[in-house]
């Protein structure tokens, strides 16, 4: 995240590959940019190690090959309980739509738009991030808060590396 | 109709009854313009009243974005805001990028027209479907950033991108600036004194729709060879290392750096202030503007300071130009004047003249209530930058900007202040920079060089420059021949960027944008009929439009044309040494190319 420099190419790239319109807000990564600390940083799905949004009550979802969260679309009511449940706002309802990182079917785009090296896939890394803690803190939050709340969490480490290196 | 690139649509907001109203935009009305700078500049032609007060509730401040704002092409990320100046009196305006713009444009507005005076401090939440005047008093005081997230936290949604005035609007500073995107700053022309007169604290922009292209894949495939351009720019590390701030150690090495308000042309300590030194010892890390894939921009740490930027004017205004060698400082005061909402150029001017001035001995503490500054003076600096933004005490005087105080004292005083038509002269000593002289001079909202940035003449390419321009000279910074015709069609270039609304570092200083290339993109982008050759002539037009809206405000022929000292005085050191600026001549030949007659 200390590459980040919040151009959001990379929401851009996911827009236009999902929905060929250049519209920000229809991305499945999203950045925040905090400008209170001056650190941007993208929440995506980061295929958690306890899967909060699989408790969907219409069994929607399912775990792709790669890891990846499938909605189906056919059985998929809105009932909005995904986007509740998950702790970082990166599975949200929008325009009767479910926006969630699919991974481009295994060739991720916002990977290739970033220039900065900032976005790496890595294969490895399935259900290896516990969400544990931030769940406790972000229960009452919209998509929009959980996400900042989580940007600014992980912002905290790299601002203190920045003030470490000042000193 | 328009479907593609444009959002069709404009809003007009009169705060005095709280009322707002949707209209579509005309595509006959717009063409001619294309968007952005050039479309805000019709609208005052049109629509303002001359005359009015630029502090009253008749001024019309409008917000404008164009046709490929927000689009997948890089630095397409301007708005401009326009208004008649408080600073000036005459047609003002200036533009800023990062996250606003775009997030503007998927509101579907194309221009967001603002007028009368709210009766309590509000600030507009601006959606697809219109405006709400949201009460805010309790904001009056606040930063840009805390203002930025006050607004993020009450509508719980953090894509919400504002522009905001700090205290500075709020107290109408002459010269206070609109910042947006936490550093990003409409600095110049005093459009935040604007917003602070009609009690408008922040406009806050959440859109919804898209930016849709009527050819997206030609679109794309433009794009893309756009940014493998930029990548394979012979500047692009360098200006990803330290944006426009590399330019303190360039301007130095040819002898045209402000340095003691523009006594002198080379700064002994050069190397304490540069670019690179505060990308070696300050810079944590690249910023960038929506989708530019430049990211030239920097967010910087210092002791207990912080913020994205400077960039080099802001960087230079509080260095060498005011006599101050510590890095540190001019850093914390980017801070400053970034939160505070204030022009970093017209700040330094006011400052700079007043050391100037005393030193000369042409002023005396006794005329400012006691003030008393030296070259470089950091606490007395600080002090004076905060009395005018709370217009306190000296300050209330301060704020009115260097032509204004100026003019109560001897004509000689008179002449140092370092403005065009009252706006403060950028950094860069145009002895040494001719066409930029004749820009600063010609300028239609004063002394300005981003109207043309005519950096060809710092190229030597001499071929290009005699077949282009009929003269060599014309791509060698210390001639004047050839300059006028360089600035006739640089000047075009220059609105170009400001109407698609597209960044001039990647657009004209990197090369990117020919009247051809725009032309490719319009057409893919909007689906309307644009040639280059209809584009090279209607941006000709509106450049008379400024033209003629200025002479409404009573500018004329007198009035294009540079202090005394770039006229008579020479630099006395550097690879500028001697040279003066003979801006009649050249004001003269350019009015010839443009058939003015006064």
């Amino acid at each position: 995240m200390s590459k980040c420099t919040g151009c959001k190419q990379c929401e851009s790239a996911c827009a236009f590959f999902h929905t060929g319109r250049v519209n920000n807000h229809l991305a499945r990564i999203k950045v925040m940019n905090l400008y209170e600390t001056g650190i941007d940083g993208p929440v995506v799905c980061a295929q958690c190690k306890e899967r909060y949004c699989m408790k969907c009550p219409e069994n929607a979802l399912t775990i792709g090959k790669f890891g990846e969260v499938i909605v189906s679309p056919t059985m998929c009511n809105l009932c909005g309980t995904c986007e509740k449940s998950c702790p970082v706002g990166a599975i949200e309802a929008f325009n009767d739509i479910v926006y969630v990182c699919d991974l481009c079917g295994g060739n991720p785009k916002c990977v290739r738009a970033c220039t900065e090296g900032a976005i790496v896939w890595d294969k490895e890394a399935v259900e290896h991030i516990s969400l544990e803690e931030v769940k406790k803190e972000t229960k009452k939050m919209n998509p929009s808060q959980k996400r900042n709340f989580y940007i600014n969490k992980l912002g905290s480490e790299v601002r203190m590396k920045w003030r470490q290196a000042d000193a | 109709m328009l479907n593609y690139g444009y959002g069709g649509r404009i809003l007009r907001i009169d705060l005095t009854s709280r009322e707002f109203q949707i209209e579509p935009l005309d595509e006959s009305w717009v063409k001619p313009v294309i968007g952005g700078r050039a479309a805000n500049t019709k609208r005052l032609f049109e629509e303002l009243n001359p005359d009015c007060d630029p502090l009253g509730p008749e001024n019309i401040l409008i917000f404008g974005v164009g046709p490929l704002t927000g689009s997948l092409l890089p630095g397409s990320a301007y708005f401009t805001v326009s208004a008649k100046s408080p600073l000036t009196g005459i047609l003002g305006d200036s533009a800023a990028g990062g996250q606003f713009a775009p997030e503007m444009k998927l509101t579907g507005f194309d221009q967001i027209i603002i007028t009368g005076k709210a009766n309590k401090s509000l600030y507009l939440m601006i959606t697809e479907s219109g405006a709400e005047f949201i009460e805010c008093p309790e904001y009056s005081g606040m930063s840009i950033i805390e203002t930025t997230k006050a607004i993020r936290d009450k509508q719980k949604d953090y894509s919400i991108q504002v522009a905001a005035i700090g205290p500075a609007g709020e107290n109408k500073v002459l010269f206070a600036s609109i910042v947006s995107s936490g550093n990003r700053v409409n600095g110049r022309t005093g459009m935040g004194a604007v917003m602070g007169s009609k009690n408008l604290k922040a406009v806050a922009v959440r859109g919804s729709r898209s930016v849709d292209m009527a050819e997206p894949l030609a679109y794309l495939k433009e794009v893309e060879e756009i940014k493998q351009r930029i990548l394979q720019h012979n500047e692009y590390r360098k200006r990803y290392s330290m944006g426009t701030t590399m330019l303190v150690k360039d301007l130095n090495s040819i002898g045209i750096l402000p340095t003691k308000h523009f006594q002198e042309g080379v700064c002994s300590y050069v190397d304490d202030i540069s670019g690179q030194k505060l990308a070696a010892n300050f810079k944590v890390k690249n910023k960038a503007c929506f989708n530019c894939n430049l990211h030239c921009s920097r967010y910087y740490i210092v002791d207990k300071f912080e913020a994205e930027g400077p960039e080099f004017e802001t960087l230079c205004s509080f260095t060498s130009r005011i006599g101050n060698r510590d890095l540190p400082f001019a850093l914390e005061m980017n801070q400053y004047l970034n939160q505070m909402g204030m022009d970093s150029v017209s700040t330094s001017e006011v400052i700079g003249w007043i050391m100037e001035c005393e030193e000369k001995g042409l002023i005396s503490p006794k005329d400012l209530d006691g003030l008393h500054i030296k070259w470089g003076d950091k606490d007395k600096i600080r002090e004076v930058v905060d009395m005018i933004t709370h217009r306190r005490g000296i300050g209330d005087r301060l704020a009115n900007g260097s032509k204004k105080l100026s003019e109560d004292f001897s004509e000689e005083a008179g002449k140092l202040a370092m403005q065009v038509k009252g706006l403060d002269i950028i950094c860069g000593d145009p002895r040494g920079i001719k066409a930029y002289g004749l820009t600063y001079a010609i300028a239609s909202r004063g002394a300005d060089h981003l109207r043309a940035e005519p950096y060809f003449e710092l190229t030597d390419r001499k071929e290009e420059a005699k077949k282009r321009f009929g003269t060599e000279k014309a791509a060698q910074r210390l001639e004047e021949e050839g300059k006028a015709a360089l600035v006739t069609w640089s000047e075009k270039i220059a609105l170009l960027t400001d109407c698609l609304t597209m960044c001039k570092n990647v657009g004209l200083c990197m090369d990117i944008l020919s009247f051809e290339k725009a032309a490719v993109l319009l057409r893919a982008g909007t689906g309307v009929d644009y040639s280059a050759e209809y584009l090279e002539k209607i941006l000709g037009d509106a450049i008379n439009t400024d033209r003629k809206l200025n002479k409404k405000f009573g500018v004329s022929r007198k009035d294009d044309t540079l202090p005394e000292r770039f006229i008579k005085e020479t630099l006395k050191e550097g690879l500028s040494k001697g040279s003066t600026v003979n801006i009649e001549k050249m004001v003269d030949e350019y009015y010839r190319i443009h058939k003015w007659n006064d």
